[in-house]
Order: C-alpha cells, then sequence, then structure tokens
C-alpha cells in the first residue's frame, strides 16, 4: 500500500508525540497540542512577547523503497494576515541551523541524537527559540538561530530533513514560534496552513 | 493520518519490451516499492478507470477514476532510465501534506469551512451564555487586553464572566497531494494528478 503521512507534535518533558488530524494546533502560552482557548497569546505593552514553541515532525508509515528531501513551507502571508506588525518585529519563526539539515533531531535511532526540548515560559510570554537563557537548546547558539517563516514559500522552502528512510519513521520535527510586538492586533485569527513535501519511491 | 490519492497509474516499460505496472490491472495491489531490478526504456501514464480504481481500494489504497490524457516518455536508447541511482533516481514520487481547518456542527455534523461561523444546515452558532442573567448574551464585552469575556448587563452592577457554550467545533483535514518527477535525457518533467486547463 502507499504511504500513511501525518505530522505529529511534540509536548512534555519527554515529547509526548501526538498527531495533528482532526486536531487544532494552536499558538498559545502552555505546552500542549490541542489547548483549545486556553492559555492565549499575550500582546506586550513594550520589547516582544512569545509564544510557546510549536515542535513538529512528519510521521510515514507504508510501503515504500526511501523517503528524503523533507521541506515545509507556508505561503508567505503569516505576519500580515495575523497582525503581527512585520515592520516591527513581529513574525512566525523556525528553527535554523547553520550548516545541514535544519530539522530537530528526536530519536536516537533515526537520527542519531535526541534533541527535544520541551517548550518554556510562563502565562504572560513562551521561551523564544532564540533566547540568550531560556531558548532551544539545538538552536540558540546558531549564528542565525531562527528564520521568518515568511520566506520560507514554495520556491524556496525550508529544508527539515535530508533522510533517506527506508522504513517507518519520524523525521526531524521543525520548531516554530510567534515573536510578538505591541502593535500586534488583538484577537481571534484565521487558520493558516503549513505545508510539507517529500520524494518517495 | 491522509494517503494519496492517485488518478493515473505508470507503466514501466523495460528494453526488452516487458512491463511493470505500478498496480496490478487484475487485483489492483500496488507494484510501486516492486525492485524490478533493470532499467526503463519507456513510462506511460494512463488514467485510471471506474474498475480499476475500485480494485485499488479494495486493497487499501486510495483511488479516483479519472479521465486524463494518456502520457508517454521515452528515454534514449543508450540512456534508460535509472531507477537505482542515489540519492534520488530519475523516476520518483513527491507528496505534499497540507492541513486545512474545517468546522464541524456538533447538533447536525455538517462540515463547513472557516469563513462561516454559523452552521449553514441548522444554523447553530457558539454563543456566550451568563449564569446570572440565565440567558445567552447576543453582544458581550470583549476586553482583549484582560482576556475577558463579560455580561453587558451584569456589568452595571456586579461584572461576571460569561461562559462559551460551544456547539461547532473546529477540526484538521488532511490532503495529502502527490505528482511524479521523471529525468530523461537532463529534462525534468513534472507529472500531475490533474489536468491543467488552457484558456483558449
Amino acid at each position: 500500500m502507499a504511504e500513511v503521512a501525518t505530522i505529529v507534535e511534540l509536548n512534555g518533558p519527554t515529547g509526548v508525540k501526538t498527531s495533528l488530524a482532526n486536531k487544532v494546533a494552536r499558538f498559545c502560552n502552555e505546552d500542549s497540542a490541542e489547548p483549545q482557548l486556553n492559555n492565549p497569546c499575550k500582546i506586550p505593552p513594550s520589547l516582544f512577547s512569545y509564544s510557546f514553541r510549536k515542535t513538529h515532525s512528519l510521521r510515514i508509515t507504508g510501503d515504500f523503497r526511501q523517503v528524503s528531501d523533507i521541506y515545509v513551507y507556508g505561503d508567505g502571508t503569516f505576519a500580515a494576515d495575523w497582525g503581527l506588525d512585520a515592520a516591527n518585529g513581529g513574525a512566525l519563526r523556525i528553527g535554523h541551523r547553520d550548516t545541514g539539515d535544519n530539522g530537530l533531531p528526536i530519536d536516537v535511532a533515526l537520527h542519531g541524537t535526541n534533541e527535544y526540548a520541551q517548550a518554556t515560559g510562563d502565562s504572560t510570554s513562551g521561551h523564544a527559540i532564540d533566547d540568550p537563557v531560556n531558548g532551544h537548546p539545538y538552536y540558540m547558539s546558531q549564528s542565525t538561530p531562527v528564520l521568518n517563516f515568511d520566506s520560507c514559500l514554495a520556491g524556496a522552502p525550508c529544508k527539515i530533513d535530508s533522510g533517506p528512510y527506508t522504513e517507518d519513521f519520524y523525521s526531524k520535527a521543525w520548531v516554530l514560534d510567534l515573536k510578538i510586538p505591541p502593535s500586534a492586533i488583538y484577537g481571534a485569527k484565521s487558520p493558516k496552513s503549513i505545508t510539507a513535501i517529500y520524494n518517495i519511491f | 493520518m491522509a494517503r494519496p490519492t492517485f488518478r493515473r497509474f505508470w507503466v514501466e516499460i523495460h528494453p526488452d519490451g516487458s512491463a511493470s505496472p505500478q498496480f496490478d490491472p487484475f487485483t489492483g495491489k500496488s507494484h510501486e516499492t516492486s525492485d524490478a531490478g533493470q532499467p526503463v526504456a519507456q513510462v506511460l501514464f494512463y488514467p485510471i478507470s471506474p474498475g480499476l480504481a475500485e480494485k485499488i481500494r479494495a486493497q487499501g489504497d486510495v483511488a479516483e477514476p479519472s479521465e486524463l490524457p494518456v502520457l508517454s516518455f521515452e528515454a534514449p536508447p543508450c540512456q534508460p532510465i535509472d531507477l537505482e541511482k542515489r540519492p534520488l533516481p530519475d523516476f520518483y514520487r513527491t507528496g505534499t501534506l497540507r492541513y486545512y481547518m474545517r468546522r464541524i456542527c456538533g447538533f447536525c455534523e455538517a462540515e463547513f469551512g472557516t469563513d462561516v461561523e454559523v452552521c449553514p444546515r441548522c444554523l447553530a452558532k457558539n454563543q456566550w451564555y451568563c449564569g446570572t442573567c440565565d440567558s445567552l448574551i447576543a453582544e458581550p464585552i470583549v476586553d482583549r487586553e484582560r482576556d475577558q469575556v463579560r455580561c453587558p448587563i451584569c456589568e452595571k452592577t456586579e461584572p461576571r464572566g460569561l461562559k462559551m457554550i460551544r456547539c461547532i467545533g473546529d477540526f484538521n483535514e488532511e490532503k495529502l497531494y502527490t505528482h511524479y518527477v521523471l529525468e530523461i535525457d537532463g529534462h525534468r518533467h513534472l507529472i500531475l494528478d490533474y489536468k491543467i486547463k488552457c484558456k483558449q
């Protein structure tokens, strides 16, 4: 049979995986795959606030010889559609590595190491990926620890995992956070899609 | 969990004249990962017929009939299509997974898009309820700075928060699109599973 694909979110201290199929993933101020409307992101009076980090991975099972070259991209309008005021630094950001795959290793057997780190913060702000003290250990020391996800388009997607994989697997993960300036716009935001692509044969 | 939907299938023609189809035409079983073990001289793409779609579905894959045109790609005699080339062979498939937010009505189970707040079938909608007034509040006070939604009637005496009576749920619908990539003689061909309409 052909492959079956889904996206999972990793939460908790050990990175428990939850499929996002039939669920709604929301950026918020808690580490939860399905927070409903609880703990919404806060607009700060000054400087920036951040959402709790989201860690997502592509899960593929089924019959295939090889899966490789896993990328993610968006439509380039997250900041605009969500009122993040890009001109003042607001953005959806994705963890970035200076060299190699941008994805986060999450399985020792599949990726050689497990660099998962639970999202942290408090009720007013999460800890940013590139926070100098509480940032994500796998990204915070990079010279470019994050990319603006609005620059990751279909023609220039963000490479998450080169692979290759020859049996059922979880890909390296992509880590996202929201950077929110004081000039961001209040209110419920429209849902948006992230696209994951891969080569299979 | 999303599966790719096949609307066309390929048939590999080998230099010795033998053929290897993606799906067995009699059983619908997938041979996509079968190791042909020999180079490919020609690749044909046929639309999936209603009968074949049914057989493919019986085997657990997802297929739907189509009227896509037949496509034929021939490799130069001295440069057969190499399925063993790495990191990518000359012929492979790409999957594109997207999540779409959809809404579902708790009363009539109608599914609809996120551009409407009211169920288009039974007109149900999420509403705010005040426990003190024991009534639904059509125009609550929405305080963004304090993340509060309060009753405008109780605001005058003893401010009180409202409770959301939820009957419209959100969920992510997974869709997995797929297309083929074929490299022949230095040219890269994308074989899509739908017909692009050309403006006449």
